[in-house]
């Protein structure tokens, strides 16, 4: 009993860890970057079990005194590399690491460093696995049970406490674990470490090792400036806030070269080290008047609205902006909820408004889940502007961007009061792709409502630097009133409700001289030619592929390449590269260990390729599942946090009661086949019906929606939660020394699977994933149909 | 005969000397202007003659030194960057520069903008908000002996009023607003050229001109920067 306690506290652990290191991560570098780190130290998980098919004689014999010392010496690892990741001799720099070869070997250093505690931890789970192979139902229940609490416990704790000191909260359950199982004669050696290690969690917990963000991220630039402080930070599982004051910070995205005031100062704002908005500070309305001098003010040219929708509205300037046009009625929606709180703090202090809440209402809750549960109808429904200045270098390419998908405006437009419109805002990026795919969106979203003369519905004008669009329910609006506007502003109308566009002698010339060529085409009453041929993917979003922010075609790389050089390719979707080279990355490393104790050791079993299926087969399944259980709930739940905490915690508990369970089966190919058989069935009633059951119950409150959500993954989770254990029994009876060898592979593909599944979700869709995973399984009880019992 | 082959020695010695003591960096440098700036279609010929005479290696830290004169942007500390040569070259070249102007530069970083910049004109003046930046390009241009650059360490949003107007403004930063003192300190007909986005982007130059009153704007190019390595 004490070992499997053990147990559960080293995998909460390692996966508290894992949760606080991917935020570190976000926060230091590029949280792409982060997803490449983790997922290559995560193999720690599979090099346990190849490094244990080496040493298995040896491991096991000891392990008396092996087991605990892993345990503590995981700890200490955890509490150590955080503080060692930071040091400049180890710390990397992504924005180099294509460049610089030093950077490459300090990222190789990083991976080691948070490779370790992953691997010996990852050690003691294998070894004790090895020992309980008979029982391993209740052993592996242990190790499930054990990570849900860990995946549960996190996200709590990134509300109190900074991520860098969250391992000391997490690691002392590790060295009770360790000291748990440690037997007599060790303990005094054995208890001297861990009180060590306990004045280390002290001392990390008082003194928290300082995060060293690149210096190339905003945040750094910013605080170089004079006298720049910050003045507030926090941490949530959306990210580490900071807001920063400076007296010459100023942001005016866009701003009209016509205009002759003073911008005034601002604080920033900053998730996780990337500005994400402004605080406009003084108390009088003045202070916003410049967004008047913005393409974002088209709206409050062509509308006098009265009830305003503000999607995202943590950015901050959509919501000065119609609280500087004295809308009578705005509500605000954000989901994260610390962004809330200091937008709401910066209106009443700054008394903008003198009753904020008789005019400004706020939800906190994902922008999609707002409008699904949401009745009323809006006279205006303003979207964040998208990308980011000077272009996102596709860093958001495998974000899922449920609000700017045609699902989303289609409920955007249902909302829409008869005179109304939904206004969108975009950077004018090179080469052109944003301001593109918004207008395919709102033509397509046109055609869709029958709508014969699209033009006649939207409106676009465009600033030096920015664009925005307007569609509106009525027709024909009247463009004196815009002409007017751009003439006083500088802009250059794009598109107007029955007028031809004259670009002859524009405002702000653009080196894409084709650009209203593409308009025009995109606006034609069949585009899809054009879309199709563009370089770049500007087809509307959709649900079941909601990035909007991917743009790279496979078949025009070598074009783009010889445009614009081999060096800048990367960059133009760095989220989606950093994806394909973390899927290669650890594909690569988990052959090379997946065959390693082969070619060494030369394993003796006549099952190795039932081995290699079975065992790939249920990891790989497995996490293609989580996977789309956590997009499909995002939506349903309102948070991704809760999304992701309530899958991983609810698949992991009602795993590890299926992995209780499963002792009492008797294992035979038979059964194998049959419990892999139902999970197949179990997938295809999900991917047929999960799509209605949430809509029906949408509407509910929170509460009863987990509910809903532990109905539908629990009997699924329940029957995975058994193949593995029920494979390491029969292992345990046909070939005890391969049994390392599997939770390896295991291991591996659980790892692989994540970039896989993604990349399956951007060029086909979420359902394609799903598909595959029910087809993983099928073959996986097919092979299991030749074993011989 | 014997008497001359010490004094021949001697001359190879001197003339070794003398060569040594010559501009090391020269070659890479005609290098640099050859096929980096000349080969990309630039061909002002004032700007071509300032590129081959700033020395460049003495605008990046020490460290970076073998890489002064490659093809890329170099990091020079605080998160900025020295720009690639190209760009250097472009931007000065798009501005058009002439002996008599007065230019003003938002943003000195390491001072080779402006060094450039004064090797065509008679007065530069040159504003850095990052006092460690300020204070290591000041010393630098002084050393060098730049006597026609003014650097002053301030919010670059001002501009330099006491100065203006100036015939052209270089703004070395990307910024998401054009700030209004900048626009009202170019002379009408002046031009000023500003880089959009930030490291790591497929960029562009953007050239904003003033004429009668009006202020339009042209993007000119794809630019990246890139910073090539750490910096210490």
């Amino acid at each position: 009993m004490r070992k499997h306690i053990a147990i559960g506290l080293i995998s909460a652990a390692i996966i508290s860890y894992q949760l606080v290191i991917m935020q570190i991560l976000s926060f230091t570098q590029w949280h792409h970057f982060g997803f490449m780190v983790i997922s290559v130290a995560l193999l720690g998980f599979g090099a346990a079990g190849t490094y244990l098919s080496l040493k298995r004689v040896r491991l096991v014999k000891n392990a008396r005194t092996i087991l605990p010392g892993l345990i503590i010496l995981s700890g200490f690892f955890m509490l150590l590399a955080i503080p060692a990741s930071q040091v400049k001799l180890i710390r990397f720099d992504s924005f180099l690491v294509f460049s610089s070869h030093v950077e490459k070997l300090k990222l190789l250093f990083t991976y080691l460093t948070y490779f370790m505690p992953f691997f010996t931890g990852a050690l003691a789970i294998g070894i004790f696995f090895v020992q309980e192979s008979k029982k391993i139902g209740k052993a592996y229940f242990s190790n499930l049970i054990g990570s849900a609490l860990g995946g549960m416990v996190t996200p709590f704790l990134m509300w109190i406490f900074l991520p860098q000191q969250i391992p000391a909260i997490i690691v002392p359950l590790a060295f009770v674990g360790g000291i748990l199982i440690t037997p007599r004669s060790k303990r005094t050696a054995f208890g001297l470490v861990v009180l060590l290690g306990f004045s280390l969690a002290i001392f990390f917990l008082i003194s928290p090792p300082k995060l060293m963000p690149s210096e190339f991220k905003d945040l750094t630039k910013t605080i170089n400036l004079p006298d720049a402080h910050i003045t507030i930070e926090k941490n949530s599982p959306f990210g580490i806030v900071h807001v920063v004051r400076s007296p010459v910070l100023r942001y005016a995205p866009g701003l009209s070269l016509s205009f002759e005031e003073e911008v005034p100062v601002n604080q920033a704002i900053f998730t996780n080290g990337n500005l994400s908005g402004s605080l406009l500070s003084t108390s009088m309305n003045d202070s916003t008047y410049f967004l008047r001098y913005t393409t974002l003010n088209l709206p409050y040219v062509v509308l006098s609205p009265d009830r305003v929708l503000i999607m995202e509205a943590g950015e901050g300037t959509q919501l000065y902006l119609a609280l500087n046009h004295d809308i009578k009625s705005i509500v605000a929606v954000d989901q994260n909820p610390l962004i809330l709180d200091i937008i709401i703090n910066n209106i009443n202090n700054g008394h903008l408004i003198k009753k904020p809440s008789e005019k400004v209402s706020f939800h906190c809750l994902e922008p999609r889940t707002f409008l699904m549960k949401d009745t009323s109808q809006y006279d205006l429904i303003i979207l964040p502007v998208m990308g980011s200045f000077g272009g996102t270098s596709g860093a958001y390419a495998i974000n899922e961007e449920y609000l700017f998908t045609l699902e989303s405006f289609r409920e955007m437009w249902n909302k829409l009061s008869p005179h109304g419109a939904v206004c969108i805002s975009t950077w004018m990026d090179v080469p052109l792709r944003y301001p593109l795919k918004i207008l395919a969106t709102l033509v397509n979203l046109g055609q869709e409502k029958g709508i014969n003369n699209i033009n006649n519905h939207i409106i676009s004008i465009r600033s030096w630097n920015t664009i925005t669009f307007l569609l509106t329910k009525k027709p024909g609006i009247e463009s004196s009133g815009i002409l007017e506007f751009c003439e006083k502003m500088y802009f250059d109308p794009v598109i107007l409700p029955d007028v031809i566009i004259n670009n002859k002698d524009p405002f702000n010339v653009i080196q894409e001289f084709y650009f209203q060529d593409y308009i025009e085409e995109i606006m034609a009453r069949d585009n899809s030619m054009f879309l199709k041929s563009y370089d770049f993917n500007i087809s509307p979003a959709t649900d079941q592929r909601p990035f909007f922010s991917q743009f790279l075609k496979w078949k025009t790389i070598p074009k783009l390449s010889q445009t614009f050089g081999n060096q800048t390719l990367p960059f133009f979707e760095v989220g989606y590269f950093m994806v394909i080279l973390t899927l290669g990355q650890t594909l690569i490393i988990a052959l090379v260990l997946i065959l390693f104790p082969l070619l060494l050791k030369r394993l003796k079993s006549k099952n190795k390729t039932w081995v290699v299926f079975y065992f790939g087969g249920i990891g790989l399944g497995y996490m293609f599942v989580e996977i789309v259980l956590i997009q499909q709930m995002i939506l349903f739940l309102g948070n991704v946090i809760y999304a992701a905490a309530a899958v991983i915690s609810g698949m992991l508990l009602f795993s590890g009661i299926g992995s209780y369970m499963s002792q009492k089966i008797v294992t035979t190919s038979k059964s194998i086949f049959l419990i892999l058989l139902i999970i197949t069935g179990l997938l295809i009633f999900i991917i047929v019906f999960i799509t209605p059951i949430l809509q029906m119950t949408m509407a509910n409150s929170l509460h009863f929606k987990l509910i809903v959500t532990f109905v539908i993954i629990a009997p699924v989770s329940f029957f995975m939660g058994m193949p593995f254990p029920l494979g390491i029994s029969y292992l345990s009876r046909k070939a005890e020394n391969v049994i390392p060898w599997a939770w390896g592979i295991n291991g591996y593909l659980s790892v692989v699977s994540v970039p896989m599944a993604t990349i399956i979700a951007i060029e086909s869709g979420f359902s394609w994933v799903m598909i595959i995973a029910g087809s993983v399984y099928l073959v996986t009880s097919l092979v299991g149909l030749r074993l011989k019992d | 005969m014997k008497i001359k082959i010490p004094f021949i020695l001697l001359s190879i010695i001197l003339f070794l000397n003398t060569v040594s003591q010559e501009d090391p960096y020269k070659k890479e440098r005609e290098k640099m202007v050859r096929y980096q700036i000349e080969n990309r279609g630039l061909s002002n010929k004032a700007t071509l003659t300032a590129m081959r005479d700033v020395p460049r290696h003495l605008f990046v830290p020490k460290y970076l030194l073998g890489n002064a004169y490659d093809d890329r942007p170099l990091p020079i500390g605080h998160g900025q960057t020295i720009s690639q040569p190209y760009i250097v070259a472009y931007m000065t070249a798009i501005i058009e520069p002439e002996p008599g102007d007065k230019i003003l530069e938002i943003g000195t970083g390491s001072g080779y903008q402006a060094a450039v910049l004064a090797k065509i004109t008679d007065s530069v003046y040159t504003i850095e908000i990052i006092k460690g930046l300020y204070e290591t390009a000041k010393t630098r241009l002084s050393e060098i002996g730049y006597s026609n650059i003014q650097i002053k360490y301030a919010d670059g949003y001002y501009g330099w009023e006491e100065h203006a107007p100036f015939d052209a403004i270089v703004v070395t930063a990307a910024a998401e607003h054009i700030p209004p003192p900048l626009i009202n300190q170019l002379r009408d007909g002046g031009k000023m050229i500003i880089p959009v986005g930030s490291p790591f982007k497929v960029q562009s130059l953007m050239l904003v001109q003033k004429k009668d009153g009006k202020t339009t704007t042209s993007n000119l190019m794809h630019v990246r920067f890139v910073p090539f390595t750490r910096s210490k």
